[in-house]
């Protein structure tokens, strides 16, 4: 396999995703350099969202879809990485349940397997856990169409508009989304007053 | 500590993915891409992959005289052979055998010898190989699967300079040359294939090194590969005569390919169709002149219906759906993109 990856993965050195993904039209294995580009940082968004073994499946599919709809990419948007993150988006939103069922057994963990290891390390991991087990009681308790919003743009590093052109929503839709995700989390991390949080762009 | 930091942060950073995740997803993309055979089969189970089909951006190739005289609408056939003095059918290559063939190896043999006759200049580095091809199929059904419906035919041309740098295409009526931004898989560019191995085992094996494992664990899956490989190679691009003949041979000693009963037209011209069968409903023919036994072109066809359930929908093939339908109409060298051999 290791063969494969070397032999394709020269990722077409200057050329942006548009270039790529309009050469890939009339020479579809081009649309490999996409995959190269991209599919470690989709799998690992998939990974967080539905967990190891999911994301394997979704990520790889995701690529198949956007290989199929590639006739329909805007070749104004040279970066293709908002497109592929809203193709993941929808291919999570049929695992509603399984998104949900991750998020609160990682909201349990943290407090029952604290009796091997180093004293030290074990306080360092039961801190890491339980945040991660705040914040996934959060995110299992905000609309799956907010937190698709907040997601895009905590964890995939979009900006507010390329969230909203990755889901298809206007960005005023996706800036209320964000906000009313923020606010539940907030409250869920005991943070500031739910109140006095503004809208972030 | 600022709510979306702390969820970035917070969460902790995913594993990489796993290098067998990587490359069987590239394995499917490259699978639904067209060019690469078939994905693993253990991928294709997990991910329900619709089947691999030969490329739809398909090219095909055909070299010299015969590409004019197709283009012009002759038969070739009419300007060679015919019987002897006596009445014996004279051979239209000399050394092989008229008339007609017993099975695919006595086809792929013919193939191969009226190849090996051929004379075949290469070309300098900074000339062009040229392929222009006529490609039909039904509209396509999500991952390249044609459900059937009404019949288009594009006609393709495309230029790759010899040296294997730069490809070209025209665009409304324009030249596009383009600096290729590295290789493929399979390899399309002159230099790799014109120094492919001859012997057919050595043949087989660069196959299966170069996809890497990609027809998976089975021996089946990698005799597909390995055959879809060499229809794509075929189609794709121009060949030194020795390759040629050298693929040919080589797919004479892969399992299950069988000559194909009956009549199958190649763009008006009766062919000689070499297929395969894969997953047990899709056949994928090489379509080879009766008479000279040249490349003609290459069609898939479901010769049973089908189902395929993937994530994202489900799809039924009908039998006798034609999946692609390629005709070789020209291909050769020529000094500069957009220009089409005399």
């Amino acid at each position: 396999m290791a063969a494969v990856i070397r032999a394709l993965s020269d990722p077409g050195g200057g050329e942006t995703d548009a270039d790529i993904i309009r050469l890939s039209e009339r020479e579809p294995e081009r649309f490999a350099a996409i995959f190269d580009r991209h599919y470690a940082e989709i799998h690992g968004y998939v990974a967080r969202r539905l967990g190891p073994s999911l994301a394997d499946d979704v990520a790889a599919e995701t690529f198949l879809v956007a290989f199929d709809r590639r006739g329909g990419y805007d070749a104004a948007r040279s970066s293709a990485r908002p497109w592929l993150y809203g193709i993941a988006s929808n291919l999570v939103a049929r695992y509603r349940r399984a998104e949900g069922r991750q998020y609160k057994a990682l909201a349990r963990v943290g407090l029952d397997d604290t009796v091997d290891g180093h004293a030290d390390r074990v306080v360092v991991r039961l801190d890491a856990e339980a945040t991660r087990g705040r914040l996934a009681a959060a995110l299992a308790a905000i609309a799956p169409g907010d937190r698709d919003v907040l997601l895009l743009i905590a964890w995939a590093g979009l900006s507010g508009d390329e969230a909203a052109e990755a889901l298809a929503i206007p960005a005023g839709t996706a800036r209320s989304r964000l906000h009313r995700a923020r606010r539940k989390l907030r409250a869920a991390l005991g943070g500031a007053d739910p109140t006095t949080v503004g809208e972030d762009a | 500590m600022d709510d979306l930091k702390t969820l970035r942060e917070g969460w902790g950073t995913p594993d990489a993915p796993a290098d067998t995740a990587r490359a069987e997803a590239r394995a499917a993309l490259l699978a639904r891409a067209g060019g690469a055979g078939r994905a693993p089969r253990r991928a294709r189970r997990r991910l329900r992959i619709p089947i691999p089909l030969p490329r739809t951006g398909v090219r095909l190739v055909a070299i010299g005289a015969l590409a004019v005289a197709i283009a012009a609408g002759v038969t070739v056939a009419q300007n060679l052979g015919g019987t002897d003095a006596q009445g014996r059918r004279k051979p239209f290559v000399p050394g092989i055998p008229a008339g007609p063939v017993a099975n695919a190896a006595e086809a792929l043999d013919r193939a191969a010898a009226a190849a090996d006759a051929r004379p075949f200049t290469a070309p300098r580095p900074d000339q062009w190989t040229y392929i222009e091809n006529r490609n039909t199929s039904p509209a396509q059904g999500p991952g390249g699967v044609a459900t059937g419906g009404p019949l288009k035919t594009r006609v393709e041309r495309l230029w790759r300079r010899a040296d294997g740098k730069q490809s070209a295409w025209m665009e409304n009526g324009k030249v596009q040359v383009q600096t290729e931004p590295g290789p493929l898989t399979p390899p399309m560019d002159y230099p790799t294939l014109s120094t492919l191995p001859t012997e057919p085992e050595a043949l087989l094996r660069w196959a299966d090194d170069t996809m890497g494992g990609l027809g998976g664990d089975t021996d089946e899956g990698r005799w597909s590969m390995a055959f879809n490989l060499f229809n794509t190679i075929l189609r794709n691009s121009v060949l030194p005569a020795s390759v040629e003949a050298a693929i040919y041979r080589t797919m004479k000693t892969i399992p299950g390919v069988t000559l194909v009963t009956g009549g199958v037209d190649a763009g008006g011209r009766p062919a000689l169709a070499v297929g395969r069968v894969q997953e047990g409903w899709l056949r994928i023919e090489v379509l080879l002149d009766r008479k000279t036994y040249r490349y003609l072109g290459e069609r898939s066809v479901a010769i049973k219906s089908h189902t395929n359930k993937g994530l994202d929908r489900t799809m039924h093939v009908k039998r006798g759906t034609v999946q692609i339908y390629v005709v070789r109409v020209g291909a050769g060298i020529v000094d500069r993109p957009g220009q089409r051999p005399s």
